[in-house]
């Protein structure tokens, strides 16, 4: 099975937003081993479509077929103002009811160690991200929709998180779906554009 | 003036009230509390005018000098009322006092005033003469009025003594029945007394509410008043002595059977 | 009026039998009906809030104005359903604590909706959203997002209980004043405050208080801290 066969996510003539606000979607089959860049300026949709991949929000017209493998976790929104629960950090981590060893690499892979039992609430916006992120990853979803995830993040949290997802999808485990109007660069990674355009009714 | 809650609560003074002040040009403000209450009031000072009906509590204010003037005006009676059931069959008792030892003898319920009304020290003399008393969690103390107790016991299948005018006017509501009457010992007098001590206008007033009621036109308003089609209250017969408390209307007994 | 102050407090310190009977009544009914209106209110709010924007509103608009019923209205209305004429006497509840824990649940449980739907409402929708995409079941969700308000809920909590313990309308009418059954702090000191017995209404009149500015203390303590 080559792995264009294994396409997640299947989108045709595919609206995502609001009524009043939508956003037409080139379509796209979403497979693995790649970083998909949903691109566009600001306010055109790119959180939409990301939300409605993860389900969060229905799609307006147009298709989108989901192929997940039965067992694992599917697919996991992360916020770009990302929400952390009252608690430590490790409870955050633990909210996909992650293996302790699941939980315990994610938080390694960013630099949690040290703060796990920290109150989240009160940590910096970049090391709430860090946490979101590291969050998301123990859940270990096919496929990682992000949102704007490198505003906040220093350069020792990047290069982790770049590093983490490379490791990621090299390994075939997750497709990932980045929603930024800047430029993004993966080592090694092929990335695919998905160019949101706004659409008139 | 400080009555109690059964003369309010008949409606005596709203109908008659305004016609002494008709006729005397004096207003009147009605206090209706318990008996002891009553006389609380009244020698506290804040009432010049007292018509209770608690024989006890008045014989021991006369003693004391607290209450002058002191004048029965008029009687009704005290009834039993209990479920239709009647599970501790009062209605063959002899007397009032027989009717209240079946009660505690029996397994019923018995809702008490519990306050320092007239009706109140009436059950309480009933249970010493009958020399029981109910079991405590079949004697419900309430606290209450009238009105409140008759309805706690009607909804509890109780018994309770409660005078005839208040029972009447609430009765469509209850599911109590009167279901023993008569005997002295149900024989329900009212007097009325003022305050000893006053003076000038206060005094002037206080007199002619009190003898308007017990000699003058009230006289006769009493005993004309009629509440759901029944005569409430009977004036003091003529003749019969009235100045303790412990008189009884003569030759009236066999009347409130 | 001194001097009865310290027969009232003598009374409180030597435990007289009756002022703790009555306080045991007041703190039995209302904390019960509290806890009654915590376990039903909070998963109702949860759905209120989890149905949308308009129900929201509409749910906070019957809140309020259920939560500003008078006492004796809510006592009245439950009056006429438990009396034996009325569609639920055959319960014989009417003249019980199981009825006036009921009016006081009535009483507060509008308030609790109010305060804990309005503060779930304030949370932000990416609270619910990383919920739902990390996969947490209806019922854990439910949990978290409950914790994530607990201050409110506390605060809610402690309003309603003193709401429910310084009322006196419902316990009065529904409950019948009983001794040794239905009468508690607010209906003694009601009926019972003209039988001359001044040092017992007076030591549970400072009970009352004392209970009440707890508990207001509590919720106002809570309040802040959100």
């Amino acid at each position: 099975m080559t792995r264009a066969d294994r396409t997640l996510i299947r989108t045709r003539d595919l609206l995502v937003g609001y009524r009043r606000a939508a956003a037409a979607v080139p379509d796209v089959d979403l497979s693995p081993g790649l970083v998909w860049h949903v691109t566009g300026p600001n306010g055109s949709g790119k959180t939409a479509l990301l939300k409605t991949i993860a389900g969060l929000l229905q799609p307006i017209a147009g298709s989108l077929e989901r192929r997940f493998a039965q067992r694992s976790c599917r697919a996991i929104y992360v916020h770009s103002t990302p929400y952390l629960f009252a608690g430590s950090v490790r409870r955050n981590l633990s909210l996909a009811r992650p293996a302790r060893e699941h939980l315990e690499s994610a938080a390694a892979t960013f630099g949690l160690g040290p703060m796990l039992d920290r109150d989240a609430t009160i940590l910096s916006n970049g090391e709430q991200r860090r946490v979101a992120l590291a969050r998301a990853i123990a859940g270990r979803p096919q496929l990682l929709l992000v949102d704007e995830p490198e505003g906040g993040l220093d350069e020792e949290a990047l290069a982790a998180w770049r590093a983490c997802m490379v490791r990621a999808i090299e390994e075939g485990d997750t497709a990932l779906v980045v929603a930024t109007h800047r430029p993004i660069a993966f080592d090694g990674i092929p990335v695919r554009e998905i160019r949101l355009l706004p659409y008139r009714t | 003036m400080a009555t109690t809650t059964s003369v309010e609560n008949s409606g005596l003074l709203a109908e008659i009230l305004p016609e002494f002040t008709k006729q005397r040009h004096i207003t009147v403000e009605v206090l209706a509390v318990g008996s002891g209450q009553a006389l609380n009031l009244l020698r506290r000072g804040e009432v010049a005018v007292g018509l209770t009906h608690d024989p006890g509590a008045e014989a021991a204010a006369l003693s004391a000098a607290a209450i002058t003037g002191y004048r029965k005006i008029m009687f009704n009676d005290f009834i039993i009322v209990g479920p239709q059931a009647d599970p501790a069959a009062i209605a063959r008792a002899t007397t009032a006092v027989d009717a209240f030892r079946k009660i505690a003898e029996s397994t019923a319920t018995f809702v008490s005033r519990g306050d320092t009304s007239g009706t109140h020290a009436r059950e309480q003399e009933l249970w010493a003469q009958a020399n029981r008393r109910p079991a405590a969690d079949r004697l419900l103390d309430v606290g209450q009025g009238m009105g409140g107790t008759l309805r706690v016991a009607s909804e509890r299948g109780g018994y309770t003594l409660s005078d005839r005018a208040t029972f009447e006017q609430f009765r469509s509501g209850l599911r109590l029945m009167p279901l023993f009457q008569g005997g002295p010992e149900l024989v329900n007098t009212y007097a009325v007394f003022t305050r000893p001590g006053l003076t000038g206008s206060a005094l002037a007033t206080a007199t002619a509410l009190a003898d308007w009621l017990a000699d003058g036109d009230g006289r006769q308003r009493i005993e004309s008043f009629v509440a759901n089609g029944q005569k409430v209250f009977h004036i003091w017969p003529t003749g019969s002595p009235r100045g303790a408390p412990s008189d009884l209307p003569a030759g009236e007994l066999a009347r409130v059977r | 009026m001194f001097a009865e102050i310290g027969r009232a407090l003598a009374l409180i310190v030597h435990r007289d039998v009756e002022v703790w009977q009555i306080t045991g009544v007041s703190i039995a009914v209302s904390t019960s009906a509290v806890v009654a209106a915590v376990a039903i209110g909070l998963p109702l709010t949860y759905v209120l809030a989890g149905s949308g924007p308009r129900v929201t509103r509409v749910g906070m608009w019957c809140a309020h104005s259920a939560a500003a019923l008078p006492t004796v209205v809510v006592g009245l209305t439950l009056y006429f359903v438990l009396s034996a004429d009325g569609p639920l006497g055959w319960t014989k509840l009417l003249y019980t604590r199981t009825a006036m824990a009921v009016g006081q649940l009535v009483l507060t449980l509008p308030l609790l909706i109010a305060v804990v739907l309005g503060a779930l409402h304030r949370l932000p929708a990416s609270a619910n959203e990383a919920l739902v995409t990390h996969g947490v079941t209806p019922a854990r969700r439910m949990a978290w997002l409950l914790w994530e308000v607990r201050t409110a809920i506390a605060s809610a909590t402690f309003l309603a209980f003193s709401r429910a313990f310084t009322e006196l309308g419902s316990a009065l009418i529904v409950g019948g004043n009983i001794r040794g059954a239905t009468r508690t702090l607010t209906t003694y000191i009601a009926l019972e405050y003209n039988r001359g017995d001044d040092a017992r209404a007076i030591a549970l009149g400072l009970i009352l208080i004392a209970v009440a500015l707890t508990a207001n203390g509590l919720m106002h303590a809570f309040m802040t801290e959100q």
